[in-house]
């Protein structure tokens, strides 16, 4: 089908639907509500890394003038389940027992000001016992360590499909193992080398510049209302229910517009807090963190990925056994989610005969890890490419020709059981090749200047993602699209709009996306992996399809004609010559007062035992990588001449969202690759605020910076969409990496490529 | 976020201070008399780039000094051999400004500093009282020997701006005005490429003076015969000089190897 | 002394006068006192510039400023660049079309960070545009579509408004 000859909505550089507001300060956030008789929270954290709690003493804060509520562990009762997590539940709303890092929330206050509520703080008194801090993976992973959680925390291992499976709490202080196997581990007795390395991965914060935050009232005795920033309205209103015991159809859960996210608003951050505190107070409660807390509520996962490859002589790859450790800091968040992906993810897209992985979740006395663009697929894509590299320079292969050996082709399953690979691999990693000159450049013609190439690789759209789209279209063709896709900054509201008025022969402008209330809209399993387009995208399309049908069945009934013979456009039947108006129509049958058609549509890969995870994977997302770097060896400073960076759109909807998607995500892994970090000091962050911590500015551009979307129409999305989004992150740091082992014969193996640890490694020499 | 003194607890950056009480001087005379009169002195608020930083930090203002209704304090004169900046000087007029110009390199290195918004604000007394290690005109001014001027209620005092680090409270001062003198042959070069790692401040005139900032440690300065090999005036960095994100040992070689360059443009005009 | 103190400024052309805590921030003013909330506060220590506005035309971050300090001067935010007829200040217009935004949140600050530019500098090299957004952070875009709309906002206004 050549549909996409004829679109006329999709495919174009259109203004987004959110533009005219975004650029004129109209477009409301969740920090912008205020509502009247609003009270304002804060917490109070610990600045002790690992400690007992041994007693709390708020009655000072509670007695100052404007303070409405103190929230301690004394106020949680029976009626609430106190903790909170996704597949365990270990986070307390407040620290019950313990505090298990710096950071930890110990008391909230709600008060008329927040320089009251700040104030309050300073009245609370609390009395620690220290214990010995876990502040590495390494540290807790040693023998002796002090345990986070002495006992196992309630939680839940789903179920996997074939090779796939979990434990939780495999041994102190790791909460979950997820693990792989397909094919026979002897036949790494058959290859001619094994190669084992190990590999560091650093560890950012997400920085969406709005805060975590929510606005919560708390109704009639029993219902909440909450607008919040978060990307699974759905998903946080389960967990709602069951930490507040009440039923679903009393919790109201509210998305406006959301600033920025890149994984961490998923699931329970500022809502029980402030949902508590309304609850003790009977008024609104807005709780916004401060920016510099955001670091403190979710990060990024530090690893150590150790991987041992078998291959042959002629570069053909065999087997790949690896065993990889998140840091998860002090809770699990999403952490067995992201073990479940990196597992999953390590043997990256390229053919073996036998697979083994393990992914342990390792608790630390650091700031919670969560969700984060990539998904696991960052720290696996960081390790996989960079060792790819490394193979082919022992096996005296190019590491071009190594890759294009080994890479799964067109349609062929990741693994057994797994859906086909729906892009063509080589041809992507052929294009940035030629874009960064890689087959035409001479060997070192500039010293210390190297190019590198780098394939990023996840399974995107989510694990058994179920999404529902309801369209509803007035007597005028005024078109309502409800649907739980969050408006986070990816331009998914104007996607999906450009979806259905596609689909119905109608301007963009007719369709508006309709504000994000659970109370109405249709189930969305989350705005995450990617899946927007892929997943709830086809629900939208169902819907659109099916309304298109209801629509042309009923003009056909009125005009005695076939509905294959018509045709919609702008609310007007064209039936031959003719562009008949619908109104009337519409009143003619069902009254001077109108009518509205709607149409539900639904989208789930279907459940699969076969499938490692239960459900073939949705769409494979990639970011092809190429980089062009010079090193300085007197200082180890890393200069990026030109990066260029690709995805695969399927069918772009919007090319210029699509390109702001592959920069913005590659200039995330810039980041990641050349400065951005964390820094810890033992279990003491060091660089928690803004000033301190470095993110990528305008003027760590590269000189040259090439982003190319790739359009190759094999996506299962509508019109051969895929997702994308985060595949243009993945390539960026191991690109570099390589790059600078093709420039000086040295690999540095852990992240970031920061001036003295490159310094270091050319004074080693290797 | 900080610990607040030696709480065992963290607050949230304070967005909404308390009201304070609000001085608005115009001259700086009857801002040294408030500084000195007052039973708690008003802290001193310039462009407030930093001002507010450190109340997020949990810094307490129970009354504020504003210096932006000054008159006077700005710009820069060379005038008996030295060169006087005026606290209140913004890095964005600095960096334009044709006396500071006079000193080859200076204009530029004020220039480079933080970024255009900041610097509209940004005063360079301001970016030394801060006291920050990972601020730089600290660094700039030990390399230029510079000295710093104060006024308070009991008269003037000068303070070498290499000594600000260890001069104790200084709340009742105003910092009025930065000397810098103007030496034969006085030329800077400032190299922040490795910022925020490193970067590195070299100045010649007489004897060569070499200042090192990192992010957490405070500037060091090695002075000596601009003869001397880079890699000696190294050895003199203290023994102690590492912190989370380098070690001594990077900051010897790496700052030898920049001094090089760094003497190469100098010596190139 | 007490503990408010009186501002009266003009906001977007419009004469306020209003009686606020000496600590209030700007950023508090305009949002709060004013209602003005398209100037969002992101980070909270004049690092991202989300939060910047213009004061006498020099751009700065109201989160790390006082409202005293606007007593007797001109303030503008992102309502105040489109005209009375809803008409998108060219720099507006250019974000819009180019897509150079996409959660939004940084948008207000670089709207007003560009204005500020191209009120001094109408014809700004690829390198002055670097450099000036070199002051505020954005998370989401990589920074290549807003360098592209700001270029394309200073071809906008050169060519007049009849184009
Ligand atoms: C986004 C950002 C980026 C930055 N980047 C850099 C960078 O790259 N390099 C760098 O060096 N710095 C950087 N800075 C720091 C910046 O340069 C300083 O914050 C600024 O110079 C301080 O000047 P100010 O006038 O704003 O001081 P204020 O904030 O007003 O005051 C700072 C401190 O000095 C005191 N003070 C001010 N003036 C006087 C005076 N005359 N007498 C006595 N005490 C006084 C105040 O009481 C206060 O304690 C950055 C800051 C920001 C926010």
């Amino acid at each position: 089908m050549n549909e996409s000859a004829r679109l006329e909505v999709v495919g174009r550089p259109a203004r987004r639907k959110d533009a005219r507001d975004k650029v004129r300060g109209k477009a409301g956030y969740t920090t912008d509500i205020s509502l009247p008789g609003m009270l304002h929270a804060k917490a109070l954290r610990s600045a002790i890394a690992h400690a007992r709690l041994v007693g709390i003493d708020a009655s000072a804060a509670r007695g100052l003038p404007g303070v409405h509520a103190v929230l301690t562990r004394d106020g949680i009762g029976e009626d609430i389940a106190p903790t909170y997590g996704y597949f365990i539940k270990d986070q307390p709303i407040v620290a019950l027992d313990k505090v298990r890092y710096e950071g930890d929330i110990v008391a909230a206050v709600a008060a008329e000001t927040e320089a009251i509520a700040d104030a309050a703080l300073r009245l609370i008194e609390v009395e620690y016992e220290e214990l010995p801090p876990a502040a590495s993976i390494e540290d807790a992973l040693s023998d002796g360590a002090a345990e986070l959680f002495e006992e196992a925390p309630m939680g839940i291992v789903p179920a996997y499909g074939a090779g796939a499976s979990a434990e939780l709490r495999p041994r102190p202080n790791v909460c979950y193992r997820f693990n792989y196997e397909t094919g026979s581990p002897d036949v790494f007795e058959t290859c001619d080398h094994v190669f084992e390395d190990t590999f560091h991965f650093s560890r950012m914060q997400h920085f969406h510049l709005e805060p975590f935050a929510a606005v919560a009232q708390w109704l009639d005795g029993d219902r909440i209302e909450v607008s919040t920033s978060c990307q699974n309205p759905f998903a946080l209103r389960k967990e709602l229910g069951r930490v507040f015991k009440l039923p679903e159809n009393n919790i109201s859960v509210r998305v406006p517009f959301v600033g920025g996210g890149y994984g961490s608003k998923n699931n329970c951050k500022a809502e029980p807090i402030a949902i508590l505190l309304a609850r003790m107070t009977g008024r609104p409660v807005r709780f916004a963190l401060t920016h510099d807390e955001n670091f403190l509520t979710n990060t990024q996962h530090a690893a150590i990925l150790k991987l041992k490859t078998g291959v042959m002589n002629d570069g053909t790859l065999v087997a790949r056994d690896s065993e990889i450790f998140l840091d998860s800091g002090a809770y699990s968040d999403a952490s067995p989610l992201v073990a479940e992906k990196a597992g999953y993810r390590i043997p990256g897209p390229y053919r073996y005969r036998h697979i083994r992985t393990s992914c342990d979740c390792v608790m630390t006395n650091t700031a919670p890890a969560g969700p984060f663009r990539g998904f696991g697929g960052t720290q696996t894509s960081w390790a996989c490419e960079s060792q790819m590299d490394m193979i082919a320079d022992r096996l005296g292969m190019d590491p071009l020709e190594f890759r294009l050996k080994n890479l799964i082709d067109l349609g062929e399953p990741f693994v057994p059981g797994e859906s086909g690979m729906d892009s063509d691999l080589r041809e992507g990693l052929e294009l940035v090749a030629r874009e960064i000159g890689y087959r035409k450049r001479k060997k070192n013609p500039v010293p210390n200047r190297g190019v590198g190439l780098a394939l990023g690789f996840k399974d995107g759209g989510g694990v058994n993602k179920p999404a529902q789209a309801r369209i509803k279209v007035s007597t005028f063709g005024d078109i309502f699209l409800h649907c739980g896709t969050v408006e986070i900054g990816q331009g998914a509201h104007s996607a999906l709009s450009a979806v259905v008025a596609e689909i119905l022969g109608a301007p963009a402008g007719r369709v508006r996306y309709m504000p994000i209330d659970t109370d109405h809209t249709p189930y969305d399993q989350g705005t995450n992996a990617s899946s927007a387009i892929s997943v709830m995208g086809q629900a939208v399309e169902r819907a659109a399809r099916s309304l298109r049908a209801q629509v042309l069945d009923f003009a056909a009934d009125r005009l005695g004609a076939e509905p294959q013979d018509l045709d919609l456009e702008d609310w007007h039947i064209r039936k031959g010559n003719e562009a008949l108006p619908l109104a009337p129509m519409i009143m003619g049958y069902f009254g001077g007062t109108g009518w509205e058609f709607a149409a539900d549509g639904f989208h789930k890969a279907e459940t699969d035992h076969s499938a490692p995870l239960e459900t073939q994977c949705v769409f494979w997302e990639l970011g092809w990588g190429a980089a062009d770097i010079e090193v300085d060896p007197d200082t180890g400073l890393i200069t990026v001449h030109k990066l260029v960076v690709s995805g695969d759109a399927g069918q772009a909807i919007n090319p210029l969202v699509c390109r702001g998607q592959d920069e913005g995500a590659a200039v995330m892994g810039l980041g990641q690759a050349l400065f951005e970090e964390m820094v810890y000091d033992g279990t003491q962050l060091m660089n928690g605020n803004a000033l301190a911590y470095r993110v990528p500015m305008a003027q760590d551009l590269p000189a040259e910076f090439v982003s190319i979307t790739q359009e190759q129409g094999h996506g299962p999305g509508p019109f051969g969409a895929k997702g994308m989004g985060e595949g243009g992150m993945l390539p960026v740091a191991p690109a570099i990496a390589n790059a600078l082992f093709d420039a000086t014969g040295v690999r540095v193996a852990a992240l970031p490529l920061s001036p003295p640890r490159v310094k270091a490694a050319l004074e080693k020499g290797f | 976020m900080s610990p607040l003194d030696q709480s065992p607890n963290m607050l949230p950056p304070v967005r909404q201070l308390p009201p304070f009480r609000l001085f608005r001087p115009t001259t700086p005379a009857e801002a040294v008399g408030i500084l000195g009169s007052e039973e708690t002195p008003p802290i001193c608020y310039a462009g407030g780039t930093d001002l507010c930083l450190s109340v997020h930090e949990g810094r307490s203002v129970s009354s504020l000094l504003s210096l932006n209704t000054l008159d006077g304090l700005r710009g820069a004169e060379a005038r008996n051999g030295t060169l006087a900046i005026g606290a209140l000087a913004t890095l964005d007029e600095l960096s334009t400004h044709d006396q500071v110009t006079a000193i080859p390199g200076l204009a530029e290195a004020l220039g480079a500093i933080a970024n255009v918004r900041i610097r509209f604000r940004a005063t360079i007394g301001g970016n030394v009282m801060a006291r920050r290690t990972a601020y730089e005109v600290p660094i700039l001014l030990a390399a230029l020997d510079a000295r710093l001027v104060f006024e308070s209620s009991v008269g003037r005092r000068e303070l070498r701006a290499a000594d600000i680090w260890t001069a104790g409270d200084l709340g009742r001062s105003l910092l009025t005005e930065i000397e810098i003198p103007l030496t034969e042959g006085l030329a800077l070069d400032y190299d922040r490429t490795l910022r925020p790692w490193m970067t590195q401040a070299a100045a010649t005139g007489g004897i060569e003076r070499v200042a090192v900032g990192t992010r957490f440690l405070r500037p060091a300065l090695l002075s000596g015969d601009p003869g001397e090999s880079a890699e000696s005036r190294f050895s003199g960095l203290p023994g102690e000089f590492n912190d989370v994100l380098l070690t001594r040992g990077y900051v010897t070689g790496t700052g030898a190897a920049l001094l090089k360059r760094q003497r190469a443009r100098l010596a190139k005009g | 002394m007490s503990d408010t103190v009186s501002i009266s400024c003009s906001v977007n052309g419009e004469p306020v006068a209003a009686e606020v805590p000496t600590s209030t921030t700007l950023a508090d003013f305009i949002r709060e006192a004013c209602g003005l909330t398209g100037t969002k506060i992101a980070c909270g220590h004049a690092v991202c510039g989300a939060c910047t506005v213009h004061l006498d035309g020099v751009p700065v971050a109201s989160c790390s400023a006082y409202a005293f300090e606007a007593d007797g001067s001109e303030i503008r935010t992102v309502e105040g660049l489109e005209d009375a007829d809803g008409e998108l200040d060219p720099v507006q217009a250019a974000f819009a079309d180019l897509s150079a935004f996409q959660c939004g949140y940084c948008t207000s600050g670089m709207i007003m960070l560009t204005r500020a530019l191209l009120d001094r500098d109408p014809n700004p090299s690829g390198e002055t545009i670097r450099k000036w957004l070199n002051s505020n952070i954005c998370r989401c875009t990589g920074y290549e579509l807003i360098v592209e709309a700001v270029a394309r906002a200073a071809e906008a206004a050169n060519a007049g408004p009849m184009r």
